[in-house]
């Protein structure tokens, strides 16, 4: 099979520009949730869009065991965000800024 | 300013971050690993040191590539370079590049996987031809490894 999990060296790079401990974090772009769940239980509060609900289903079903309390996954576009201002720490675009 | 990078901006306290990571426009190459397991998970081949002895890495070649999709990365560079014009906005934190690495156990796994995900870009039968004359030369159980380059970019929300 495909290595379809993020690799370490793409962890590791992402770890080392940036702190999501503690950190309200609204990802954009989170498809299948595949950068959404090694950073979850970290933050402080995730918001995971992506305009495909069949990605948001996958992502779901992934954030399931264990659940996230902190987690919030939602079918949206990233250039018309219903979110309130001023409100994020990060905005993660997850190779989705195109 | 794109409309996806003034959203973030909008929902980002000053001060916040904007993180990007997409690939870059440089052309995506096919290799084949040779590894020695030091020790096997449960399941896939895991990308980490401790996994392997040693890895030899064989160029065989690159992918053919789609231009106008691969347009769309270097349209996601133009979104980042452009919301740093207005420097009361935003400000470069930090940006760097990795190599995206994606394993397969076959050929037929590879050709799949390309069809279903990766869009702009195909192994010709060239290509493919050239990897299996490296993975019959393979001394341990050889895997396909296409490597993206990829970008990451951290900007700071100034106002």
């Amino acid at each position: 099979m495909p290595l379809v999990e993020p690799s370490n060296l793409e962890l590791k790079t992402l770890r080392a520009l940036t702190d999501f401990a503690h950190k309200r974090v609204v990802e954009i772009g989170a498809g299948d949730g595949r950068l959404t769940w090694p950073f979850v239980a970290e933050a402080a509060r995730w918001v995971a869009l992506d305009p495909d609900p069949c990605e948001v289903d996958e992502a779901a079903k992934a954030l399931r065991l264990p659940p996230f309390p902190g987690a919030l996954l939602l079918v949206g576009d990233g250039r018309s965000l219903s979110l309130p201002s001023g409100y994020f720490d990060i905005a993660f675009f997850s190779w989705s800024l195109c | 300013m794109a409309a996806a990078v003034a959203e973030a901006h909008r929902v980002l306290k000053r001060g916040g971050l904007l993180l990007d990571v997409h690939p870059t426009d440089e052309p995506t190459s096919l290799e084949i690993w040779h590894a020695r397991y030091a020790q096997r998970t449960e399941g896939n081949f895991v990308e980490a040191a401790e996994n392997l002895e040693a890895v030899h890495r064989v160029p065989v070649g690159y992918l053919d590539h789609d231009a106008e999709m691969l347009s769309d990365f270097t349209a996601a560079t133009d979104a980042l370079a452009e919301a740093l014009e207005d420097e009361s906005r935003f400000g470069l934190e930090r940006s760097t590049v990795f190599d995206y690495r994606y394993f397969f156990d076959s050929l037929d796994e590879l050709t799949d996987y390309l069809e279903e995900n990766l869009e702009y870009a195909h192994a010709s039968d060239a290509l493919l031809e050239r990897a299996v004359v490296v993975m019959r030369q393979a001394t341990t159980t050889p895997k396909i490894v296409i490597v993206q380059r990829t970008a990451v970019t951290a900007l700071r929300k100034i106002g």
